[in-house]
């Protein structure tokens, strides 16, 4: 079959990019390798989700519904339990293949928006010492287990890292009847929200260790317990530590955009985001005709703002643009989004996304173009965890350069 | 009354709260952006509220538990009372979101809703 833009992946962002752009006339097809539409928010039961987007605050899987409801209205055609392999350029355009279990399926189309999503950092990505018997789990999976399975994987917990899915799930094993003993960070600051420490380990009691670690891992099949080790600056362990008991250890360490197909088309990565280089409309910036969208571009904390990019690349697809990039400096800051301005249509507002390296009490973001500054914005409170997102309007120019300054 | 440090979790925001107990009862509230923040230290001094949100088993192999929530606050300090009791129970209803499954959940006046599809 032709469509005018196939969608690969079914979650929050792939929803909508196939919403606007089945809303401004194109023929779209979403693929889904799993049974279900939703994506992790399948999996996210608690709530929050939404309230910059729809003024309310509702789990995961109500924000989705909202979503599928909207595809089912627009007809949108969807491929669940089918898997993208391959893709490839056929004639200004790219062939999409597909497995599932009707057999294999090959379609064209003229555009592509990859939200695959992102991947978890693995317990063994993590330096830990001691082998890995069963009951090491990232967070993701942990909460597949609880979430969706209705599995509880352990009674004992341990939780390795401060990123929010390990405090989200601090609260849930507590509220399916297991222990949790701690959270330890090897950080001297969290990596997840205050507001999650709040109400997912500070209600229950759950203590939270900075420049702490787990150091070695004992157990023959089963995790039997875990040393954890306080740590210096330079996260190296100090003194003998100790031992904790526990009969699941969870790791909740971060997470990478999911490239492999953004890689089989050869597309240029940014080191800083591990996902690909686009323009504000999240097109590739050294491929027409591809976006990327949702986590599988950049590692979101709020999942209102992957809608909100999602919709910008599924109504560009209808466009034909001819494009002319600038590549956006970034000083002072983890990262921007997007890499690349395209400058032909200057007089649109642009919506930057970017993460600051440090917390910072006040700061503010100065935008520059050819050198001069433009437009320059306060901010209070700048934390790493939280994604800053800022909207700006500029002129046409050579070179654009964004720079984040702490102030006093 | 000294002063007591809080988050606010009703939304992203997160705002840093100070908030202090006053002599005649009322609450005096500082780092709020929105007038929702001294509802939340209110009530945070007062009587702390929570929205559960778990899941429950049902008796369908595709779904072997979905998600649900209590479809208002409850009282902080009945949450893992909820819980105990969210974990008794097992669904024979294939549900929608919103569809209530139990009625005023242990008396708190809130109605447990399931919160993903099953259909
Ligand atoms: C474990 C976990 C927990 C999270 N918890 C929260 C939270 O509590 N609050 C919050 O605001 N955000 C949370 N997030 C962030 C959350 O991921 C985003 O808010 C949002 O769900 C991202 O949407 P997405 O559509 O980009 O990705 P996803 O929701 O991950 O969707 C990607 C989809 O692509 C599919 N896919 C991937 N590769 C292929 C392929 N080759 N072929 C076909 N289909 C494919 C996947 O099956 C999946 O359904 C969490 C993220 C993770 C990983
Ligand atoms: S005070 Fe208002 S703006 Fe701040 S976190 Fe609470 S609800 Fe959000």
């Amino acid at each position: 079959m032709n469509y005018g833009l196939i969608v690969i992946g079914g979650g929050p962002a792939g929803l909508k990019a196939a919403c606007s752009a089945a809303e401004k006339g194109l023929k779209v097809l979403i693929i889904e390798r799993e049974a279900q539409l939703g994506g992790i928010l399948k999996q996210c039961v608690h709530d929050g989700f939404g309230v910059i987007r729809f003024g309310e605050k509702l789990t995961g899987p109500e924000y989705a519904y909202r979503d599928i409801t909207e595809v089912k209205r627009l007809g949108i055609e969807c491929l669940t339990g089918t898997f993208v392999t391959g893709i490839c350029d056929k004639d200004g355009g790219f062939v999409v293949e597909t497995t599932s279990a009707q057999g294999i399926r090959s379609d064209f189309t003229e555009k592509i928006a990859l939200a695959t999503g992102c991947r978890e950092r693995t317990p063994r990505q993590v330096n830990i010492h001691g082998t890995r018997p069963a009951g090491v789990l990232a967070a993701g999976a942990c909460q597949n287990f609880v979430n969706l399975k209705g599995l509880l994987p352990g009674k004992r917990a341990v939780i390795l890292g401060s990123g929010d899915i390990g405090l989200i799930m601090a609260r849930r094993l507590t509220l399916e009847g297991a222990e949790v003993i701690g959270v330890y960070e090897a950080k001297a600051t969290p990596s997840g929200l205050q507001r999650n420490i709040r109400q997912c380990l500070d209600d229950f009691g759950i203590p939270l260790h900075l420049k702490t670690t787990v150091t070695d891992v004992y157990g023959d099949k089963r995790v039997e317990a875990v040393r954890v080790s306080a740590v210096d600056d330079s996260m190296n362990p100090v003194g003998e530590g100790e031992i904790v008991e526990c009969d699941l250890l969870v790791v909740s360490v971060g997470l990478i955009p999911e490239n492999e197909l953004a890689e089989k088309l050869g597309l240029q990565t940014d080191p800083a985001t591990k996902g690909i280089a686009v323009d504000q409309y999240m097109m590739s910036a050294g491929k027409e005709g591809v976006y990327a969208v949702g986590n599988a571009l950049h590692v979101h904390d709020l999942v209102d703002y992957v809608s909100e990019g999602a919709a910008t690349a599924g109504a560009d697809a209808a466009n034909t643009r001819k494009r002319s990039l600038v590549k956006v400096g970034a000083e002072g800051l983890m990262y921007v989004v997007p890499q690349y301005v395209d400058v032909s249509d200057a007089n649109e507002k642009k919506t930057f996304y970017m993460r600051a390296p440090r917390d910072m009490a006040v700061a503010s973001v100065k935008l520059y173009a050819d050198g001069e500054l433009v437009a320059e914005r306060k901010l209070k409170n700048v934390k790493p965890p939280e994604m800053l997102r800022i909207q700006f309007k500029f002129r046409a120019s050579d070179s654009i350069t964004l720079r984040l300054e702490e102030e006093e | 009354m000294s002063e007591v440090k809080l988050t606010c979790i009703v939304c992203p925001n997160g705002c840093e709260l100070v908030a202090e107990k006053c002599g005649d009862g009322s609450v005096k509230v500082a780092g709020n952006l929105c007038p929702k923040g001294v509802k939340f230290a209110t009530d945070e001094l007062v009587r702390p509220l929570r929205t559960f949100t778990g899941t429950a088993a049902t008796a369908f192999p595709d779904f072997p538990v979905i998600a649900v929530k209590t479809d208002r606050e409850v009282p902080k300090e009945e949450i893992l009372r909820i819980a105990e009791y969210v974990n008794s129970l097992c669904l024979t209803k294939r549900c929608s979101p919103g569809d209530v499954i139990v009625k005023d959940v242990l008396g708190l006046g809130a109605d447990l809703v399931v919160t993903a599809d099953m259909n």
